[in-house]
């Protein structure tokens, strides 16, 4: 797959009114947590653990997917690269690639403008807490990418909003079932509750597991598709 | 380059709408320009999403050099009515991609962009072009980057007015190449000067209807309207053409895979059989055959 190829599904958030507007509320939200958690002793752990890891994420990377895959299926989005030649699976690779890359990155992004703002003397040093809020955040919005990917390749239009309402019930709780949704590992990563017994490295193996096995999902779903 | 082997195929249901259907289509088309006549009921639209992949025949095969047609997109390209191009790329890009794609150099595609007449429109993006304009853009990408196959839905109907007259000689240069060129239509006309094989889908049936050298023979129809339209029935049947009839009130509607001389008489002699005055007769345009008085036995001079 070329960096080409990416840049499609990454044009489809920054070019569409719609993408940049879907992405606004989640990006000023994160802002506006940062700034009021300011003054507090554990300022950005608190932000991190909180709303961020909880509410942030998974809205803005549900956005995102929905930007570049657009209002149907995963599957009715490949039209426009399959039109181009691409192959199927090519064209569903690069969608899901694509929502991937840009979740990863606006996530970390705001993660760590997050972290920058509401530093409190309590949280780990600055640059460590920065650089390990980076990645976390990094592969956390990958692990959605793929989630809802994965997510639009099924149950049609419904697909989406069907996965982040388990995301929010499976990955707030402390079943065995909170493992399979990526909610649970990146609090635990961010330095909250860990994933019922797992430890954060686990926890991190755990999410790039679940990102490959999503993005399989799709590829499956797409390659058996009838439509 | 492309066949089809004892093909059946039903498009999805939808309410309201009869579904179409393929029957048992058995068919090879190799390089040249192969027009399939046919309305949207015959089974044209279904036969375009069988061939390009979106719809799985239910069963039977479809074999795109070889290869099933969702395995085979770098060689297939299909231009249908609803064809959609990436919105948010500029169509520069989307010429990029495609040359990335199918492994073509760009110059190629910029070429046929070129010739077409199609070179302002390089900058603008995909979500700024008409449909028409959408349609000319995936046409010139299919022909630039000299896709072995290419199915097209209605190849002159929503496109640019500036390429339609341009593309009979883009499609028939590539099909000197050796591409293999299959062209679903309800226009005969439209498809004659350039198809070099010329087929018609009556009811999902697919008959090979002549040569391009002998190409008088077409999608042939006649309407006639008469308040005894019904009347018209029994005498049709007792035509020697296999003529499919539709009734809908006072409009009767005959079509055969014949030319529209033949079928324009077997309708004459049917009106005079069963005696009812028909108050309009509607018809294609007609072949250019000479008509005399012994076409029509036992008229009033």
């Amino acid at each position: 797959m070329s960096a080409r190829a990416i840049s499609f599904p990454l044009a489809r958030i920054v070019r569409n009114r719609g993408g940049r507007w879907a992405l606004l509320p989640w990006i000023v939200f994160a802002i506006v947590l940062a700034v009021v958690s300011r003054g507090r002793s554990d300022g950005a752990s608190h932000v991190l653990v909180g709303s961020f890891a909880r509410f942030v994420m998974p809205l803005l990377s549900f956005s995102i997917a929905t930007a570049v895959v657009g209002k149907g299926s995963l599957v009715e989005a490949l039209a426009p690269l399959t039109t181009l030649g691409a192959s199927r699976e090519r064209a569903g690779l690069t969608i899901a690639f694509g929502s991937m890359l840009a979740s990863a990155g606006t996530s970390a992004f705001l993660g760590a403008m997050v972290v920058i703002v509401s530093h409190g003397t309590s949280d780990p040093p600055l640059v460590t807490d920065v650089v390990n809020t980076l990645w976390i955040c990094a592969l956390g919005g990958a692990a959605y990418g793929a989630y809802f990917s994965a997510a639009s390749t099924l149950f049609g239009r419904f697909g989406r909003s069907a996965f982040l309402i388990a995301d929010f019930i499976l990955g707030g709780g402390s079943a065995v079932s909170s493992l399979f949704v990526p909610r649970a590992h990146i609090r635990s990563l961010l330095g909250g509750p860990h994933a019922l017994t797992l430890s954060q490295r686990w926890s991190a193996v755990a999410l790039v597991a679940l990102t490959i096995a999503f993005v399989l999902l799709a590829l499956v779903r797409i390659r058996t598709s009838r439509k | 380059m492309i066949s089809l082997q004892r093909l059946n195929a039903s498009s999805p249901p939808k309410r309201g709408v009869p579904p179409c259907v393929l029957r048992n289509i058995t068919a090879t088309f190799d390089a040249g320009i192969h027009a399939i006549l046919g309305t949207q009921r015959d089974g044209t639209g279904l036969l375009h999403a069988v061939l390009d992949g979106r719809i799985t025949p239910v069963s039977g095969e479809v074999r795109i050099a070889g290869k099933a047609p969702r395995s085979s997109a770098a060689l297939l390209s299909s231009v249908p009515l609803d064809v959609t191009v990436p919105d948010a790329l500029s169509v520069s890009h989307m010429i990029d991609l495609c040359a990335s794609f199918r492994g073509t150099p760009r110059n190629d595609i910029l070429r046929t962009f070129e010739s077409l007449g199609l070179t302002p429109m390089l900058t603008r993006l995909g979500n700024s072009l008409r449909k028409d304009e959408q349609r000319s853009v995936v046409l010139a990408l299919a022909i630039g980057a000299g896709a072995k196959a290419i199915v097209i839905e209605e190849p002159f109907s929503a496109i640019d007015p500036s390429v339609a007259p341009l593309l009979g000689d883009a499609l028939k240069d590539l099909a000197a190449k050796g591409s293999t060129i299959v062209l679903t239509t309800a226009s005969a006309n439209e498809a004659r000067p350039i198809a070099s094989a010329i087929y018609r889908l009556s009811r999902g049936e697919l008959v090979r209807a002549s040569q391009r050298s002998s190409s008088l023979i077409q999608a042939a129809w006649v309407r006639v309207y008469s308040e005894q339209a019904k009347a018209l029935l029994p005498a049709i049947a007792e035509s020697e053409l296999a003529i499919d009839v539709e009734l809908h009130g006072h409009a009767l509607t005959a079509r055969a895979a014949s030319t529209q001389f033949d079928l324009s008489r077997a309708i004459a002699k049917a009106i005079l059989r069963a005696g009812i005055r028909p108050f309009a007769i509607e018809s294609a345009p007609p072949d250019l055959v000479p008509m005399t008085p012994s076409m029509f036995p036992g008229a009033a001079p």
